[in-house]
């Protein structure tokens, strides 16, 4: 990649050149057609001026009057190196340098013929023939010559200090460029003098500087957003964990009666089995159902029916140790995991459940209603026992046994 | 006895010389004016003159009527068709009788006594008829042209006479010439 200054440069002087050379040779063009036809004019009007006079001399007989004048003519003339005069036989009446003369082209303008006529008889009477030397051609040449080596010079001069302008002009935004280069907003290390004079390169320069002066004014914004955002960031960051705890809660909670749900409770229940059978310690459950559930629907409606699932819970919430896992397994269906709890102590705990909410009436619009639950108790063996599900079943068969045996009372696992 | 025959050779000559004004002419000479002669009318405004016929006068003694006649047959033989559609016509006079002269628009004078030279250049310049004479030194007497001799033949012109006589020659043929210039202006 070449600079833009070698580029100008370069461009510079081939258009300089090319412009000066078909000037040049425009000019040497013209100044030469000007020239042979100066130079015709010039031989036309001699031979022009001589041809009426040899004319009249040779139609009067005064044939050494007209040598005399050829003479004359050639005397003159310094750039006449032919004066040829010819009968009409051809035969030299009069020649001129003889032994300078050469044969040259007949369509030379330095070459002029005429045929001499008399003008009374209209008779061809002879031919004259000028040649003219072509010193002045070269010396125009030369001319010509010089004056191009005058122009190249004065052109080469001109490009010379063409050039230095444009090297001084550059070595300012060389400079301007390394400062750009160099430039760090963090150190804030651009020179922020402004530059005088109304040239581009100044002008791009105070540019820069303001725009240097907006970028060290936005980064230090920028600067205070950012410990703004940090701060909101960390904030929200700890509002979404506070989210994320509470929503990992509401997916593990039942929202009807705050205890844990059917989900959590089993994931639970089987680590819990799992400690218990690696410490060889022992684990019960219960499963608790509302009797006669759906008649408290029909009879008080479903918001009734809500009130009362809420009165058992909070009953087993009261009745049990903090350690106890409570959870509604569905319906009206709830489920307790007791660990390092052997049956008896289950049972003992399930009875005292159920007397309470036997004696415990719930009041409902200035209306008593008497809850009653059925309940199958078991244990956890570490044995037969594969997973929690087959514990949760024999709970379920218990409590469906407690069921039929007429409901309100408990069946523990023999 | 010789002497006394050369000086009566000598005398005889002297007076032959004298009483016939007798004169030798030059052939060429002749020639280059019976060439002229035609050509000066048709270069001067006597061409406007000429009304369909080139009249040429010849003034001589009666002693040079052979010459006149040569003359005539000069002109003839370098113009036998005439000249620019012109027929020359050449007619003798003698004697100072200038009726024949009438219509010419060019008289040759030959060489003559004084007093037909003044008579005829007299005549000439009344009625504006171009003269030329064969012997140059006729211009002071007031011919119009003739030659000059010396290394080379050129026209010889008399502007005073042809001044009076208010006869314009073509331009060329004042280029070729040589001006007459009289002893009395020379002098001046």
């Amino acid at each position: 990649m070449r600079s833009i200054e070698f580029k100008i440069v370069i461009s510079v002087i081939v258009f300089t050149i090319f412009i000066v050379a078909l000037e040049r040779i425009q000019l040497s063009k013209s100044v030469e057609e000007q020239f042979i036809n100066s130079q015709k004019s010039k031989h036309d009007l001699l031979i022009n001026t001589i041809s009426p006079i040899v004319s009249l001399n040779l139609s009067l007989g005064l044939d050494t009057a007209s040598i005399d004048y050829l003479e004359q003519i050639r005397r003159q003339n310094s750039d006449l190196k032919l004066i040829r005069l010819t009968d009409l036989n051809n035969k030299i009446i009069y020649e001129s340098n003889v032994d300078k003369y050469l044969e040259v082209d007949p369509n030379d303008y330095n070459y002029c013929v005429r045929t001499l006529m008399d003008d009374f008889t209209q008779k061809k009477l002879a031919k004259i023939e000028l040649h003219f030397s072509d010193f002045a051609y070269r010396d125009m040449q030369i001319r010509n010559q010089e004056i191009g080596i005058n122009i190249v010079l004065i052109t080469a001069l001109l490009l010379s200090i063409f050039i230095f302008f444009l090297k001084h002009e550059f070595k300012a935004l060389k400079k301007l460029t390394t400062d750009v280069l160099l430039y760090d907003p963090k150190l804030n290390n651009f020179p922020l003098e402004e530059v005088k004079g109304g040239d581009e390169v100044s002008l791009i320069h105070n540019a820069i500087i303001s725009m240097v002066t907006k970028i060290n004014l936005y980064t230090n914004l920028l600067n205070t957003h950012k410990t703004l955002l940090e701060e909101r960031v960390k904030e929200r960051t700890l509002e979404l964990e506070r989210s994320n705890r509470e929503l990992k809660l509401l997916a593990s909670v039942d929202p009807l009666t705050d205890l844990y749900n059917r989900r959590y409770f089993l994931k639970t229940a089987e680590k819990v089995s799992e400690i218990a059978r690696r410490n060889q310690t022992k684990v019960s459950i219960i499963m608790l159902d509302i009797d006669k559930f759906k008649a408290v629907n029909d009879t008080y409606g479903h918001k009734v029916g809500d009130e009362v699932i809420m009165f058992v819970a909070a009953a087993l919430k009261k009745m049990t140790r903090r350690s106890d896992i409570i959870c509604r397994f569905g319906g009206e269906e709830f489920l307790v995991l007791f660990p390092e709890t052997n049956v008896d102590g289950a049972y003992i705990i399930a009875e005292k459940l159920r007397t309470f909410l036997e004696i415990t009436p719930m009041k409902v619009d200035e209306k008593l209603i008497n809850v009653t639950v059925s309940i199958g108790v078991t244990e956890c063996d570490s044995q037969s026992d594969v997973s929690i599900e087959n514990v949760i079943n024999r709970a379920d068969n218990l409590m469906y046994q407690a069921k039929e045996s007429g409901r309100n009372r408990t069946c523990k696992q023999k | 006895m010789l002497k006394v025959v050369k000086l009566f050779f000598v005398t005889f000559m002297t007076l032959i010389s004298t009483f016939t004004y007798a004169s030798t002419y030059d052939n060429d000479i002749l020639n280059t004016f019976s060439k002229l002669s035609p050509r000066f009318i048709l270069m001067s405004t006597q061409e406007e003159q000429v009304q369909g016929t080139l009249n040429i006068c010849l003034v001589h003694n009666e002693i040079d009527e052979k010459i006149a006649d040569n003359f005539i047959e000069m002109i003839e033989k370098n113009y036998p068709d005439g000249i620019k559609s012109y027929p020359i016509k050449v007619i003798k006079s003698s004697n100072a009788v200038f009726e024949v002269c009438e219509k010419s628009q060019l008289i040759f004078l030959f060489t003559a006594e004084d007093n037909l030279v003044s008579k005829t250049i007299l005549y000439a310049e009344k009625n504006r008829i171009l003269t030329i004479a064969y012997d140059s030194k006729l211009l002071e007497s007031g011919a119009d042209i003739s030659l000059h001799i010396g290394r080379k033949v050129i026209p010889y012109l008399n502007l005073n006479s042809l001044k009076r006589k208010n006869i314009q020659l073509n331009n060329l043929l004042l280029r070729i010439s040589k001006i007459y210039i009289s002893d009395g202006e020379q002098n001046r």
